[in-house]
């Protein structure tokens, strides 16, 4: 075998390949391929949250917001009351854009259809009621907090747990692992891209493809969170988190949060006279 | 005809725009240096001449050939279109995933189900092409920032790509290391590959006289010139040598 010098090109690379066609093997991986792309293309870059009123909710009054629904919801098996709710929340929905609407429907339908299917078993086991009264309850929260995933930035997420004064911790641990995660989702996503590439044919083999795939990618996130931490410590943590400053409610936050005060207050006395 | 035609190509980001209609027009054999500041959409356009992203408007032909959504979707087309189109990555970290640097610069010529004499005489061509032949017992994964780059590199010409599409190759690169790639790319363009490359470096990419391609932030083509014109407007090289 002659190894050629640099910048002498060997002959074959001077001659056009041969394009070859070969018959997809294994159809089933590369349409799970496909689908994985999107999904992590989806991971990576996620959808920017969209502000469906005029001015700009405070982040904590927004979580306020979500955690007195959450808890309504939770606590109430009165089905007048989650008529009630669930007219509040499509109120909140109406004043979204139609392709808004359409992606919270699909994901909504989705976790929902998820959530009956793992609830299904009790239909036999204690009758439908309690299943129709689980997935009534279930299904709004899971619209609550899709609809507060869709308005709501990360960064505002961050801002609100922040003002309610959640330990630094938490937030920095929820913080480092959520951007973690995207990251780590993104360079799947490259890496997948970049096989992609070189996959001229059908590959060999396919799995043990994947599984090199994904060892890679834990050395990967390995040395990544090593690297991480010795950049935070370098900048001076010593693991307490110190946060800026939280921004000051206005007075339009607060009237956003009236009929759910009202709510709560009707809740609880109605418990006294017992008609939730 | 041109090899890479595109007409009112456009690009767009689920909140920004990344390419804004570009006409370009490529021709085979040609060196071809995209230029422009960050975020201007160099790579963006890579990608879709790579066919990894179908563009949001307009088209964009290879060799006569019009690259759809629909082409792109059907594996035999995708596959037929990155055997004549290599690209090499800005992070080459993610292009590195087998376990040895033999193995990673074999890993291409395997799928095309070549001998293993044919491969091995690829393998060893490219790593000396590179000057990596001392690396090819190494762990792509433990290599060096400029090493991982020429691995790479080699990986991606071992499929004898018709284009090869370079994204900010010199990064990372020792200037001697820049100057043997630049070499190395030229020489391949006079054995007739056409080669597209994304860089910030315009005092390296001078030297190898290739056709500018020059982006403005606004993600639209500012100029196309060639190193002879470009020579002859000392306020655009100015200009470039910011970047």
């Amino acid at each position: 075998m002659t190894v050629k010098q640099p910048n002498n090109l060997p002959d074959w690379l001077q001659q056009p390949n041969q394009l070859t066609s070969q018959p997809q093997r294994h159809n089933f991986l590369a349409h799970n391929q496909q689908h994985l792309t999107h999904l992590l293309a989806r991971l990576a870059q996620p959808a920017p949250a969209v502000n469906p009123t005029r001015w700009q909710l405070s982040p904590s009054i927004s979580l306020i917001r979500l955690g007195i629904l959450v808890l309504l919801i939770a606590l109430t098996n009165n089905t007048i009351w989650l008529w009630v709710l669930g007219l509040l929340l499509a109120g909140h929905l109406l004043v979204l854009a139609p392709s808004q609407l359409r992606r919270f429907t699909r994901s909504w339908l989705l976790s929902t259809g998820i959530a009956l299917v793992v609830v299904l078993p009790s239909y036999w086991l204690v009758g439908p009621a309690t299943v129709l009264l689980f997935v009534c309850k279930t299904g709004l929260i899971l619209a609550s907090t899709q609809y507060y995933r869709l308005t709501t930035t990360f960064q505002d997420l961050l801002s609100g747990l922040k003002a309610l004064h959640c330990p630094n911790l938490f937030i920095m641990t929820l913080a480092v692992a959520i951007t973690y995660l995207r990251m780590l989702g993104h360079y799947l996503l490259q890496t997948m891209m970049a096989l992609d590439m070189r996959l001229v044919a059908p590959a060999k083999h396919p799995y043990q493809l994947i599984g090199t795939l994904f060892g890679n990618l834990f050395l990967k996130s390995h040395a990544y969170a090593l690297e991480l931490y010795a950049a935070m410590e370098a900048r001076g943590f010593n693991g307490q988190y110190v946060n800026q400053p939280t921004t000051t409610n206005r007075w339009h936050d607060y009237l956003t949060l009236t009929p759910y005060l009202v709510l709560v207050v009707v809740f609880i006395f109605g418990g006294i006279y017992g008609i939730n | 005809m041109a090899l890479i035609e595109l007409t009112d190509l456009s690009y767009d980001y689920p909140n920004t725009c990344g390419l804004d209609q570009l006409n370009l027009q490529l021709n085979a054999g040609e060196f071809i240096c995209l230029m422009g500041p960050n975020g201007s959409g160099k790579s963006t356009l890579l990608r879709i001449l790579s066919g990894l992203e179908p563009a949001t408007h307009g088209t964009y032909a290879f060799d006569g050939q019009v690259i759809t959504t629909d082409y792109l979707a059907d594996p035999q087309d995708r596959q037929r279109l990155h055997q004549q189109i290599g690209l090499v990555f800005q992070n080459t970290d993610v292009q590195l995933f087998n376990t040895s640097v033999v193995d990673e610069v074999a890993f291409g010529p395997r799928q095309l189900g070549l001998s293993e004499a044919e491969i091995t005489q690829r393998v060893e061509d490219c790593l000396a092409l590179t000057h990596s032949t001392d690396l090819r017992d190494r762990v792509p994964y433990q290599l060096s920032g400029g090493e991982k780059k020429r691995v790479a590199l080699a990986s991606v010409l071992a499929l004898n790509p018709k284009v090869l599409l370079l994204d900010e190759p010199l990064n990372g690169l020792t200037i001697a290391a820049q100057q043997q790639m630049l070499t190395l790319l030229k020489t391949l363009q006079a054995a007739g590959k056409t080669i597209i490359m994304a860089s910030h470096n315009f005092k390296q990419v001078q030297a190898v006289e290739p056709r500018f391609v020059i982006f403005n932030a606004d993600h639209q083509i500012q100029a196309d010139l060639t190193a002879q014109e470009l020579a002859k407007q000392p306020e655009q090289q100015a200009e470039l040598l910011t970047l």
